[in-house]
């Protein structure tokens, strides 16, 4: 498609972004490797004495460990809930007709472009007024609540796009609404729960304002939180500070590493809709 | 489309005539209420209420702890005359502009280059995207080491090729603070909007490059007048993302400066966070979030509205 000269422009472009992507995440894990003072003395050397001692200080003398757990139980546990919720709500707003479906319709569409951002205030104070602050159970329900209106308007769409025939032949058959919608189209809906949930994963496992406020415990930080002060203050430890960056980041590309294709595909997907 | 709606027509008549029986309807509604009343009810209590409490506290005097105090628009007022609102909105509006072109045009490049399927173009498209995916906590406290000013990575590289007069303070120098901050968002979002532009461009009808080879167009028109227009639709999600994203923009720029150095990088989210958690004034927090939530609002429905009319425009010429 390109002349010769066209394709080398093309190619030198590409490696150049490449290696701006590439050289800050490098330069991260090499200095995860080094100590405070080698990291000092030379910010672009190589580690003198290669070895994991700043993983097992970030894991073993820090609350990294915990963190980490903490926001693999809120982004499990928020995820199952959005994509449970999200299912019933989508096939309720597709299949049954009922008073209030295009005002619930319309309002969830209205709430995408809220942004939540700024409703951090009250929500620090109800949070604070029922006792659900540095509760993962709070944290869940309102990670939920924030995905939910898009999660639901993806179902709805794609429940509108699946054919009623089977859900029609399993009703001549006997089957009420509920068993219908769990044995007929839950089933079906493999693809668009993969969508709500890889469109939903990073914005809750980063997720930082509402952390940072409402999970003040050292103890029920999340990672984002914990990450952005490690190894700052009293415990001035670089090496500590990028191993807690690596151990962030490891996971995450281990995770997009096997599933990339399909993360691609599902927030091209997500976004232009 | 006549024969497809005929028999839809003839099965809502005949739904007509014979009306549902009373009791399979409310049935059918309660199971609907059933499935949709969970979300409605997180959506209400975490959404919807503290809009409203935002709404009515924005009037009040409100420190979180003591009866607030209604003071009618003081709130409002007070925030017109905030010189450092006013520079928060400043540094959105510039953070906006350069984020929104920088991302989009790098985007559009990238894609473009990706789609010629040159050797390694899959490794390529897999790095662009490498830190979307990245918590923004993580790439900030990252950054904030590279832009460190005496053992960073940046001024050390730059004193050892002996350009050491390039030295900065990178976040420290309150005139180029925010334009570091950008650097990093494009540095994070750019493969984005890499991928979505890819998408668009591999769902381009293969006639529509064959006729435009045999015109023997070159690669600037092939752009400029056979891809640019048929991934339009992309262009416009992407602008409205972006502006949005930029409007709410927090993360990066609190975990690195707090919006310092004296204010120069504070954007309206760190304002929020600094009025409600650092001064206690939760009826101001309250006015700010207030302000930030209508103009997110109206600009998406300004954009909205322009891109459906000039969809429309398309449509018809």
């Amino acid at each position: 498609m390109l002349r010769r000269s066209g394709l080398t422009l093309a190619y030198a472009g590409l490696w150049l972004w490449a290696l701006f992507v590439i050289a800050p995440l490098l330069f991260m894990f090499i200095s995860s490797l080094k100590s405070h003072g080698d990291i000092l003395r030379a910010p672009l050397g190589l580690p003198t004495s290669p070895d994991l001692q700043n993983y097992v200080n970030a894991l073993i003398n820090s609350t990294i460990g915990a963190s980490l757990l903490n926001s693999v139980i809120v982004t499990v546990g928020s995820l199952s809930l959005v994509i449970a919720l999200s299912l019933l709500g989508g096939y309720a707003l597709s299949r049954f007709p009922f008073p209030g479906r295009t005002l619930i319709f319309v309002g969830l569409i209205a709430l995408l472009t809220m942004p939540v951002h700024a409703l951090v205030v009250p929500i620090y104070y109800f949070m604070e007024l029922f006792g659900l602050r540095n509760s993962n159970i709070g944290l869940i329900l309102l990670y939920t609540a924030f995905h939910l209106p898009v999660s639901i308007i993806i179902m709805r769409a794609y429940f509108e796009s699946l054919p009623r025939a089977i859900e029609e032949a399993a009703m001549i058959d006997g089957c009420g609404p509920v068993g219908v919608f769990w044995h007929v189209a839950v089933p079906l809906s493999k693809v668009s729960i993969a969508t709500v949930a890889i469109i939903n994963m990073v914005g809750i496992w980063s997720e930082y304002l509402f952390a940072s406020v409402l999970m003040t415990n050292p103890a029920s930080r999340t990672l984002p939180v914990a990450i952005s002060t490690l190894g700052t203050g009293e415990a001035n430890d670089l090496g500590l500070r990028f191993a807690g960056l690596s151990i962030a980041t490891i996971p995450i590309l281990i995770f997009y590493l096997l599933f990339s294709e399909r993360i691609m595909k599902g927030i091209a997907a997500g976004a232009v809709k | 489309m006549a024969d497809q709606s005929t028999p839809t027509n003839t099965a809502y008549v005949a739904h007509r005539t014979r009306p549902e029986p009373l009791l399979k309807r409310m049935r059918r509604e309660t199971v609907a209420y059933a499935f949709i009343g969970p979300s409605l009810a997180l959506v209400i209590v975490f959404m919807i209420v503290p809009l409203i409490h935002s709404v009515w506290m924005s009037f009040h005097d409100w420190n979180g702890i003591t009866q607030a105090q209604f003071i009618g628009t003081e709130n409002y007022r007070d925030l017109l005359s905030d010189r450092r609102f006013a520079g928060a909105l400043k540094n959105n509006t510039l953070y906006l502009v350069l984020f929104t072109t920088a991302t989009i045009v790098l985007g559009f490049v990238l894609a473009f280059a990706i789609s010629q399927r040159m050797v390694g173009w899959r490794v390529f498209r897999f790095a662009f995207f490498v830190p979307f995916m990245l918590v923004t906590a993580v790439i900030a406290v990252l950054w904030g080491q590279i832009y460190e000013p005496s053992y960073g990575v940046l001024n050390t590289a730059l004193r050892s090729v002996g350009l050491g007069a390039l030295e900065q303070l990178w976040l420290g120098n309150h005139r180029i603070t925010i334009l570091s901050i950008v650097v990093i968002a494009i540095w994070q979002i750019t493969g984005f909007t890499m991928l979505l532009y890819l998408a668009a461009m591999e769902g381009i009808d293969q006639e529509l490059h064959d006729a435009a080879t045999m015109d023997g167009v070159n690669a600037w028109q092939r752009c400029r007048y056979v891809i640019l227009p048929a991934v339009s639709r992309v262009t416009y999600v992407l602008i409205m993302l972006q502006i949005i994203a930029a409007l709410k923009t927090f993360d990066l720029i609190w975990v690195l400066t707090k919006g310092g150095p004296f204010y120069a990088s504070e954007v309206m989210g760190t304002f929020l966070y600094r009025a409600a958690f650092e001064q206690q004034k939760f009826g101001y927090a309250s006015a700010v979030a207030v302000v930030m939530t209508l103009i997110v609002m109206a600009v998406t429905l300004i954009y909205l509205r322009l891109s459906s009319m000039s969809r429309t425009v398309n449509e018809e010429t």
